[in-house]
């Protein structure tokens, strides 16, 4: 997994942009008809008498075809919607022949940059007629069909006229239509009765074969106390399920884009997030209207803002509100300060339904609660990502955000007798235990200072359970940790994929023995050498050895379609820049005594070297020796995932910033297998990578530096 | 996209090609509107010459633009290779 560079977890395929990245959207209502009767529908004026006749369809067309000076993009998406639009498909064939026929005759711009697009309940899929018409249009189609997720889920909302369900009817056409269109992606809506079926609907869909889930959940006014919680466990529980079954590649849902649940940048404040005014929807009745919310049969409480129609053209007095609409100006203070306001979705039409006089300008925040529990799973799935894949967060914003939207990360060392997860181990038999208080008190200075906390080992004499939502390393054979550790040995593994495994200098010539065994139960293995300070020549050599034997088993591995992970081989090719070692930085550790160190070797190696207690602010002199910019030797290194470990720095050069030769020597022989390792793989299959190695002459930069 | 890299276009180079890409598949999706009614038999037969001359013009700019861009760019070429161009990465493949 680690060689694909795609994540595509909560990204969604891009929607056709045309030429100019901003089509036209012109949806035709062609029936206010629907053989479903869906609960959450925001259409409550379905109807089975009314369809658009295809003159009033062709009047609109020659008024639009004809009109350049309101329609100048030079891209355009047709869009046709019911009801139902496929009970219509013969007119929707006869308005998209007239379409074409017109574009081509007037030699109208659009002829060169069109698209036909549809949302269908997915019923009348394979029937000869919407069939003939998809391979008719078949270049220039999209076509979405709404599965909700699981058959309960789906079968409780979207139902027959009848009240039955209408899963089995549509899921039978979704082989022949991911077939079509393979990228397709469907728009499962979420409302209060169906929020406990959430993670199963989700892999559902997955399991069909529908990739690209565009989850979202319903504006109006039905959530109750208690749905944040509920979406909140859902959401955790998928993202344990995507990470433990490595789907974050592959699959999507909109739930986990990393994007959402950020403070809004002062230049979003100026933006709207829809598109009504810029489309243009038409009723039945030839009615302009903003979009499809705004049709007479899509309203509750308000009556239809026309905005023309083909006989008077169109007024642009009634568009101007929505070509004016932004975020500012329709959200209420604390809205435009929120701290997870990125991805607070609204409907425009929704919102002038539900407001307190006939204004678009006042924006419904029915879902605030559920924004904010989605945000708290989203942050969740991330994080753990992070710990389980090494590889960094989506949601680390990727032009320079500033450190204090990068995350950090508080290590409860819950007490000295903890299996080591890292260069560290008590050598002088302490028995301290961390405190429930000082544990509560870590939390709560979590929670204030902006801290994820890690547990390192399992928080004595407390309710585990309670600590169950955290990050827990451990050692390997507990239940419930997130990464457990092996402690020079393979035995007692347990379910979690990802393992840290010590090795210290007895026991090298062990290395490829104890990996090849891990790897029977894990796909990531994290190697920590715990006592680099004592090696010599000779282990260099030994280990080196036993790493050109690891590279030999893993290139086989890949070769069977295994993509094992093993950090000093395989994390350097998604890397362009140091990823390493952030003790100090955004990582410090809390000891059972209460204070806080840079890392769990400065405690155990001397509990004096405190750099500030949960009272006190941490204080480090000179930080700036922590930063890599700081750092001579690691600055011109290209190991991007050496450990860069500040402690082993500090105890051999007496410099935190400058690496010992023992550690650069290491480091760049596991530079170059990995670098043997990434050449086997590319020379035997298409793998892609970030970062492709190239040969050096050195195992000490400090070479490269003073040859400059 | 499958296939060897061998180049990139420019955004608007790549525009220039996907209208005429859009336009040749525009017009041959338009062969099969000529079975309804919607126009009269003369029309009819004024759209299917269009069609035809502009099939025409469209096939000989698009082979126009693939001579200009290697004429400008060079790139590798193998005999009974073809290049393809992704529209989202304005990226030119060489393939079998």
């Amino acid at each position: 997994m680690n060689n694909n560079l795609k994540i595509k977890m909560g990204s969604l395929p891009p929607s056709w942009r045309g030429l100019d990245g901003l089509p036209k959207t012109i949806t035709f209502c062609v029936t206010e008809n629907c053989n479903l009767a869906c609960k959450y529908c925001y259409m409550t004026g379905k109807n089975h008498f009314k369809k658009m006749t295809f003159e009033t369809a062709k009047r609109a067309i020659d008024f639009i075809l004809s009109d350049t000076d309101n329609f100048k993009e030079a891209s355009v998406v047709w869009d046709f919607i019911g009801g139902e639009a496929f009970l219509e498909i013969e007119l929707v064939d006869r308005i998209t022949d007239y379409i074409k026929q017109q574009m081509f005759l007037l030699d109208h711009r659009w002829f060169n940059s069109y698209r036909l697009s549809f949302s269908s309940n997915g019923l009348l899929y394979g029937t000869p007629a919407v069939q003939k018409y998809i391979k008719k249009n078949k270049s220039h189609l999209s076509v979405g069909l709404s599965v909700d997720g699981n058959k309960i889920k789906h079968d409780l909302q979207r139902i027959r006229p009848d009240g039955s369900g209408s899963y089995d009817d549509v899921v039978k056409n979704v082989p022949l239509w991911l077939s079509q269109f393979p990228n397709a992606s469907t728009k499962a809506t979420f409302s209060h009765d169906d929020l406990p079926y959430l993670k199963d609907s989700i892999i559902n869909l997955w399991k069909l074969g529908i990739k690209n889930v565009a989850a979202n959940v319903v504006f109006e006014d039905v959530w109750q106390d208690g749905d944040g919680i509920i979406i909140e466990q859902q959401l955790k529980g998928l993202s344990d399920y995507v990470l433990e079954n490595k789907l974050w590649s592959e699959y999507s849902v909109r739930f986990f884009d990393p994007n959402i649940g950020k403070p809004l940048k002062e230049e979003d404040a100026g933006r709207n997030f829809c598109g009504a005014g810029s489309m243009l929807a038409i009723d039945c009745d030839g009615n302009f209207v903003p979009c499809v919310r705004f049709f007479n049969i899509s309203l509750n409480n308000r009556e239809p803002i026309y905005i023309g129609n083909a006989d008077t053209g169109i007024n642009q007095d009634k568009v101007r509100p929505f070509l004016a609409l932004n975020v500012k100006s329709q959200s209420l203070p604390e809205c435009m300060t929120c701290d997870v306001a990125t991805g607070c979705a609204w409907c425009q039409g929704c919102n002038y339904d539900m407001a307190d006089t006939d204004t678009i300008y006042q924006r419904a925040i029915y879902l605030c609660n559920i924004h904010k529990a989605t945000v708290r799973a989203n942050k969740y799935f991330w994080n753990q990502f992070e710990c389980v894949t090494g590889l960094p967060s989506e949601r680390i914003d990727q032009e320079g955000e500033n450190r204090q939207g990068i995350k950090k990360y508080l290590q409860f060392i819950t007490s000295d007798d903890i299996t080591p997860h890292c260069a560290y181990r008590n050598t002088k038999g302490t028995n301290n235990i961390m405190a429930a208080e000082v544990l509560e008190k870590g939390l709560a200075y979590c929670s204030k200072n902006g801290y994820t906390p890690a547990f390192l080992g399992i928080p004595g004499e407390t309710d585990s359970e309670k600590y169950q939502e955290y990050i827990v390393i451990d050692k390997a054979g507990q239940a419930g940790n997130t990464v457990s550790v092996f402690d020079n040995t393979a035995e007692n593994q347990d379910e979690s994929g990802v393992g840290i495994l010590l090795l210290n200098r007895n026991n090298i010539q062990n290395l490829y023995e104890i990996i090849e065994k891990l790897f029977t139960q894990l796909y990531r293995v994290n190697l920590v050498i715990e006592d680099l300070f004592g090696w010599d020549n000779e282990d260099t050599e030994l280990y080196r050895t036993e790493l050109d034997k690891l590279v030999v088993l893993m290139a086989d591995k890949y070769m069977q379609g295994e993509e094992l992970e093993l950090n000093v081989l395989t994390d350097i090719w998604n890397l362009k820049a140091m990823k390493n070692c952030d003790a100090g930085i955004n990582s410090f550790s809390l000891a059972p005594n209460g204070r806080i160190y840079m890392c769990p070797a400065f405690y155990f190696n001397d509990p004096d070297s405190h750099v500030g207690t949960l009272e006190d602010n941490v204080t480090i002199k000179n930080p700036q020796l922590l930063l890599l910019e700081n750092a001579p030797i690691c600055s011109a290194c290209d190991v991007f995932n050496c450990d860069r470990c500040k402690y082993l720095n500090k105890k051999m050069t007496n410099e935190l910033n400058i690496p010992s030769k023992i550690q650069c020597v290491v480091s760049h022989i596991e530079r170059n297998q990995s670098m043997k390792l990434q050449k086997l793989i590319k020379e035997n299959s298409s793998c892609q990578y970030e970062n492709i190695l190239g040969e050096i002459y050195y195992l000490d930069p400090l070479e490269k530096l003073l040859k400059i | 996209m499958t296939g060897e890299l061998v180049g990139t276009v420019t955004e608007e180079e790549k525009n220039e090609i996907l209208v005429l890409y859009e336009r040749k598949m525009g017009i041959e999706e338009l062969a099969a509107t000529l079975d309804s009614d919607l126009l009269s038999d003369d029309k009819k037969e004024s759209l299917q010459d269009k069609m035809i001359a502009e099939l025409g013009k469209v096939t000989v700019n698009m082979q126009l633009w693939w001579d200009r861009m290697y004429e400008k760019y060079r790139w590798k070429s193998i005999h009974g290779h073809k290049w393809n161009i992704d529209f989202q990465t304005c990226e030119i493949f060489l393939i079998e």
